[in-house]
């Protein structure tokens, strides 16, 4: 496993966030967390990132117990709900932000963000700023600055949340392809089940805290292992799906 | 206090007003304006168009008055500089840090709201002469500061400060974290996280706190005037020449010098404002709708240890230096021979009459400008016409102009030689040099007080209740005792103690206009500074100490007040 949390808890003044949470990713997957809101989905990958530390409990990152480093040296690349770019900072200042703090060459960083705008086509829009963007735009910068530094592990919190529903289908595929492209192994969290069973190749159904079930889309569709999963996952839904995709 | 009006901009294409009761509220706010706002500052035009544009010319660069405008300008700019470096350190740690003490520091920042200016004055003053208890550490290394630019300086930070801390401290506090998680992901520092990241979010609030800070120290007349000792060419700034030119009876050359410095007050905001709607255009750029409410730790969780420490020193040496030290100088001043000296100070007749007066000027402040601020700020919130954000802009006049300019205005209007003192003579009517200017004097700096307080809280509420109550076919009374009032009730009563703590205070409008008739037209402060001229320290003290009392009374209502209304709300 490349990604491993064992028997995580997490309270926050009372409210159990996470209870008991174990689960494991391979390298080179795309996972989704799935559940409702409240469901402790954004606080498990925010424990991954550092951002918030479990009372009890492992991370462990390719074997290596990571609980104690910070974020920043983790190798995690994240991507926030509302994308957090730096508003004053133009595109291309956004995306060498982590390079300079890596102390990387001026060449090197230039290239890099080169690179970057090529792979999410804004090769001519570095010298814009946030303001100057469409929604999509800005989850594409957001997702460039976070794989800036070759992230290990990309961890991404409700990527579609913020963009309206026409072009949120277009982004899907898009950043599902992204991420196969570079072959970073990655986590987004999602309230949406068509997004998870659309773009992840592993879900995890969480529900109040606790993992409800871990696996690949058609397993969850077809074999629910609780009650919960069984109503929550409507399973005519993916099986049109699956048809289209045919 | 909040700064800055944000006026929600609505289209109301069909101009139906359903709420009722537009008439009545345009015709009150829009009367006590022009009454008591806009003719007296027509007389400033009347006035200076009394003067030919050679003489004005004449008049405005002369040597002494060009020395005027280079010391209040260099020493203000000096002061919001260093206002806005302690500003935002006060303000980070208010929000950032949990320490013992910090609600009485939060409380603490708007003392030089809240004392008299006078009193701030002859404080400062005495604190740093060549003897007082900080000028005497200075002057062991030569450095004199009393009496100096740098005196004057220092009185501009005073009063400065609180306009810096109250514009970032808000920004501070909704600033999502998201940005800093963001950069520390990315593997920033905390220092690089502040600088580039933080601090640029910092800059538009930062800016709007200079610019006040900038346009007070300018106008500031009463903390400034003693510190400065007024050496001509040296350290006279432009509102005292406005009233030395005054005492003179050069009303027009009194004009002349007001016309530049209100030219640059408009000018610097322009400027200011124009900056800042041009970063506002950065804005959306952080945000994309869906700004979903996380689970947020405590900020102190990850605070870096050693800098804490330094940054909470950093701000309480600061506020201890520039508010606790003056307090305590009062009051131990005050005492400086005992207790019955103090007694006897106290309860003399003058300072009796002069209390009488204070109380009487702000009672009519607080009672006039509540009743236009409730009226304006209503009909600013609820109703759609033409002209709103004009009217707005009107009635904050009086906040961004020097006192001594509003004394003026009143001089040039009711007397003597103003465009109404033939008229006021003929009929025997006496207003200045007497009680009535004293009080409109008042009024006049007061007047935006209330309002300010009341209009966001009321455009927050927006209209539906009050339009639903309309439909359901209630009046104008009912729509505002049951729906409106009950909204604002919080907001008014914080308006009522700044209004009551400015208008306690007000020094150079009250100077100009009363003549400093003892026992007549003395109100505390004018009292104050009589008594100091006087070198009668200990009975000026003795009275400054009252006027102490009375302000630390109204900062722990205020920060009650906060604290109650914010659970209310």
């Amino acid at each position: 496993m490349y990604i491993e949390m064992k028997d995580i808890n997490k309270t926050f003044d009372g409210f159990h966030a996470s209870q008991d949470v174990s689960f494991g990713i391979e390298k080179g997957h795309l996972a989704a967390l799935l559940g409702p809101s409240g469901s402790g989905k954004t606080t498990i990958l925010r424990m991954i990132a550092g951002l918030d530390i479990p009372d009890s409990g492992d991370i462990l990152i390719e074997d290596k117990r990571v609980n104690d480093i910070p974020g920043s040296k983790r190798g995690i690349g994240f991507v926030f709900q509302n994308y957090a770019l730096f508003r004053y900072m133009t595109v291309a200042d956004n995306i060498a932000f982590g390079l300079e703090i890596q102390k990387k060459s001026k060449k090197e960083i230039r290239e890099r963000v080169d690179e970057l705008l090529e792979l999410i086509s804004m090769k001519d829009l570095g010298k814009r700023y946030p303001h100057q963007l469409s929604g999509g735009q800005r989850q594409r910068v957001a997702f460039a600055r976070a794989l800036a530094p070759n992230p290990h592990l990309l961890l991404l919190d409700e990527p579609f949340a913020a963009i309206d529903a026409k072009v949120r289908r277009e982004l899907r595929s898009w950043l599902k392809e992204m991420i196969g492209r570079v072959g970073v192994t990655s986590i987004f969290v999602t309230h949406d089940q068509e997004e998870a069973m659309e773009v992840a190749d592993t879900i995890i159904v969480t529900n109040q805290g606790r993992v409800e079930q871990i696996g690949s889309p058609e397993e969850i569709c077809r074999h629910p292992a609780t009650s919960f999963v069984q109503d929550f996952i409507d399973r005519e839904r993916y099986e049109a799906l699956r048809i289209k995709k045919q | 206090m909040q700064q800055g009006i944000g006026i929600v901009k609505r289209k109301n294409p069909h101009g139906v007003r359903v709420i009722p009761g537009f008439g009545l509220t345009f015709g009150v706010s829009v009367t006590m304006l022009a009454c008591l706002v806009l003719i007296p500052l027509a007389s400033i035009v009347w006035s200076a168009g009394r003067l030919s544009f050679s003489e004005f010319i004449q008049v405005v660069t002369s040597r002494q008055i060009m020395s005027g405008y280079q010391v209040s300008l260099s020493c203000a700019f000096w002061a919001a500089l260093v206002n806005v470096i302690f500003g935002i350190i006060l303000a980070w740690v208010l929000v950032r840090y949990e320490f013992p003490g910090k609600r009485i520091l939060d409380g603490m920042i708007e003392l030089p709201f809240a004392l008299p200016t006078a009193v701030a004055g002859i404080a400062l003053t005495t604190l740093y002469s060549d003897q007082g208890w900080v000028g005497a550490l200075f002057a062991k290394a030569g450095i004199k500061i009393a009496y100096t630019k740098a005196g004057i300086t220092i009185a501009m930070i005073f009063v400065g400060i609180p306009f810096v801390v109250r514009s970032v401290q808000p920004v501070l506090e909704k600033l999502d974290r998201g940005y800093e998680e963001a950069a520390m992901m990315l593997g920033a520092g905390r220092i690089r996280t502040f600088f580039k990241v933080i601090l640029p979010e910092l800059y538009p609030a930062a800016l709007a706190g200079f610019g006040l800070a900038f346009a007070r120290g300018i106008g500031e007349y009463g903390s400034v005037v003693f510190i400065a000792g007024n050496i001509p060419f040296k350290t006279q700034i432009a509102p005292l020449l406005i009233m030395s030119k005054l005492e003179q009876f050069k009303y027009a050359d009194a004009t002349a010098i007001a016309v530049v410095l209100l030219i640059i007050s408009f000018l610097l905001m322009l400027l200011i404002n124009s900056i800042q709607i041009y970063m506002q255009r950065f804005h959306e750029g952080g945000e994309n709708g869906a700004s979903l409410k996380k689970i947020v730790e405590p900020y102190q969780k990850d605070s870096h240890r050693p800098l804490k420490g330094v940054l909470i020193a950093a701000a309480v040496i600061f506020m201890v230096v520039m508010m606790v030290l003056p307090l305590l100088l009062v009051l131990s001043s005050a005492l400086k021979e005992g207790w019955d000296a103090y007694v006897r100070a106290v309860l003399d007749e003058y300072t009796i009459k002069a209390l009488k007066l204070t109380v009487l000027a702000t009672g009519s402040a607080v009672v006039v400008n509540t009743i236009f601020g409730i009226f304006a700020a209503v009909l600013i919130s609820k109703y759609y016409f033409p002209g709103r954000q004009l009217l707005a802009a009107l009635i904050d006049i009086p906040f961004s102009i020097s006192p001594v300019i509003a004394g003026l205005v009143f001089s040039l209007t009711f007397g003597n030689l103003g465009w109404m003192g033939g008229f006021l003579q003929a009929h025997n009517i006496k207003i200045v040099f007497a009680v009535p200017g004293v009080l409109l004097a008042t009024i006049f700096v007061t007047f935006p007080f209330v309002f300010r307080e009341l209009l966001p809280v009321l455009q927050a509420q927006g209209k539906d209740e009050e339009e639903a109550a309309a439909l359901m076919g209630a009046g104008k009374w009912k729509i505002f005792s049951r729906i409106t009032f009950p909204h604002m009730r919080w907001a008014l009563l914080y308006g009522i103690v700044l209004c009551t703590a400015r208008a306690m205070g007000e020094f150079g409008a009250v100077s100009v206009i009363s003549g400093h008739l003892r026992g007549v037209t003395n109100t505390l402060p004018l009292h104050v500074e009589i008594l100091y001229n006087e070198f009668n320290t200990v009975a000026a003290f003795a009275v400054s100490s009252l006027l102490v009392i009375m302000a630390v009374i109204l900062l722990i209502l205020r920060s009650v007040i906060v604290a109650v209304g914010s659970k209310n709300v």
